[in-house]
C-alpha cells in the first residue's frame, strides 16, 4: 500500500514537473516569438526609411536638374525687392523708344483672389510720342520677359501745346498694366 | 523523457532569441544613422520646393492675356484710307457674373458708306464678338465723327 502511494506520489511529481516544463517552454516560445516580431518590425521600418531616403534623393536630384526651368518660371515674376528696378526698366524702354513717360501710380493689387502664388503689381503710365513710337512701346512692354498684361489703355491724338515742336499733334497713351510679383 | 525534450527545445530557442535581438539592434542603429543624416529636413525642403514651383507654374499656365498691341495694329493697319482714327481704348470690364474686354474707337469717316464698310470689316474679325455703332453716328452724310465700341470674344 505504502509502495503504491509512494509510486503515485512520484508520478504526480513528474507530471507536475512536466507540466511546469511545458509551460516554461510555451512562455519562452511566446517571448522569443514576440522578440522576433519586434526585430522584423524594426528591420522593415529601417528598410522603409532607406527607401524613402532613396526616393527623396532621387526627387531632390530631379529638382536640381530642373533648376534652369525653375529659374525660367521665377523670371516671369518681378522680384519683391526689385519693384523700383522694374519701374526704371519701363521708363528706360520708353525713353529708348523716343517717347516721354510719366509713372502716375504704383500699387499692389489684392483683388485677384484666385491667385495661387505671388502678388500683382499695378502700374499706371502716361506715354507721349508719335504713333509709331507709342505703338512700339506698347509692343515692347507686352514683350517683356515677365507675366505682364495691360488692363486699360487710352490712346488719343492730342494737339501739341509746345510751340517749339514741329509736329502739330502727338499721341498720348494712358496705360494700366499688371505684372506678377514674388511675395 | 518529455522534460528532456522540453529542455532541449528551450535551449534551441536561445540562438533564435539572440538572432532576433541582434537584428533588432542592427535595425535600430540603421535608423539612427539615417536620422543623423538630416534626411527628414531635406524631405521637407524638397516637398516645399516642388509645391511652390507647382503653384507658380499653375499661375503662369492660367494667364491668358490679350495683347493690346496686336489688336490696335490689326485695326489701324487694315482700315480703309478714308477712315482716320483719333482715339483707341482697351478696357477689361467686370460685371457681376462675367469679365469681358472692350475696345473703343473714335475717329472720322469720309461718308456713311465708308463707316458702314468699316463696321462690316470689324465684324468679320475673328476676335470680335459684337460691334456697337450707335445710329446717331449716321446723322451726318459726310465727314462723320464716329465712336464705335467692340466687345471681344472670350478667349
Amino acid at each position: 500500500m505504502n509502495k503504491n502511494t509512494k509510486k503515485t506520489g512520484i508520478r504526480l511529481a513528474w507530471l507536475a514537473i512536466t507540466i511546469i516544463a511545458i509551460v516554461l517552454y510555451l512562455i519562452s516560445f511566446w517571448y522569443v516569438k514576440s522578440e522576433f516580431e519586434k526585430a522584423s518590425y524594426a528591420l522593415n521600418s529601417a528598410e522603409i526609411s532607406y527607401e524613402q531616403k532613396d526616393k527623396i534623393q532621387t526627387t531632390a536630384q530631379n529638382v536640381e536638374e530642373l533648376e534652369p526651368q525653375i529659374e525660367k518660371i521665377n523670371s516671369y515674376f518681378v522680384e519683391s525687392d526689385d519693384v523700383v528696378g522694374f519701374i526704371n526698366l519701363l521708363e528706360q524702354k520708353a525713353k529708348g523708344q523716343g517717347t516721354s513717360i510719366e509713372t502716375t501710380d504704383v500699387s499692389i493689387e489684392e483683388a485677384l483672389g484666385d491667385l495661387l502664388y505671388g502678388e500683382v503689381l499695378k502700374i499706371s503710365l502716361t506715354v507721349k510720342g508719335s504713333w509709331n513710337n507709342v505703338m512700339q512701346y506698347l509692343n515692347l512692354v507686352e514683350s517683356l520677359p515677365y507675366d505682364i498684361w495691360i488692363t486699360n489703355t487710352n490712346l488719343a491724338l492730342k494737339r501739341n501745346t509746345d510751340s517749339e515742336n514741329d509736329n502739330l499733334y502727338h499721341w498720348e497713351a494712358d496705360l494700366t498694366l499688371l505684372v506678377l510679383k514674388h511675395n | 523523457m518529455v522534460i528532456v525534450l522540453v529542455a532541449v527545445s528551450i535551449i534551441m530557442l536561445v540562438p533564435i532569441y539572440l538572432l532576433a535581438k541582434n537584428t533588432q539592434v542592427l535595425a535600430d542603429q540603421k535608423k539612427e544613422q539615417l536620422n543623423r543624416e538630416d534626411n527628414y529636413v531635406d524631405a521637407h525642403e524638397v516637398k516645399d520646393t516642388i509645391f511652390l514651383i507647382n503653384k507658380k507654374a499653375r499661375v503662369l499656365a492660367d494667364a491668358k492675356h490679350t495683347r493690346v498691341y496686336n489688336l490696335f495694329s490689326d485695326i489701324t493697319e487694315n482700315k480703309r484710307a478714308s477712315i482716320s482714327i483719333t482715339g483707341l481704348a482697351f478696357h477689361i470690364k467686370e460685371t457681376e457674373d462675367s469679365t469681358f474686354e472692350e475696345i473703343s474707337i473714335v475717329g472720322n469717316a469720309k461718308d456713311r458708306e465708308t463707316l458702314l464698310a468699316f463696321r462690316r470689316d470689324l465684324e468679320q474679325k475673328e476676335y470680335v464678338q459684337e460691334v456697337n455703332l450707335p445710329v446717331s453716328n449716321f446723322a451726318q452724310n459726310a465727314d462723320i465723327d464716329f465712336s464705335i465700341k467692340i466687345t471681344l470674344r472670350a478667349q
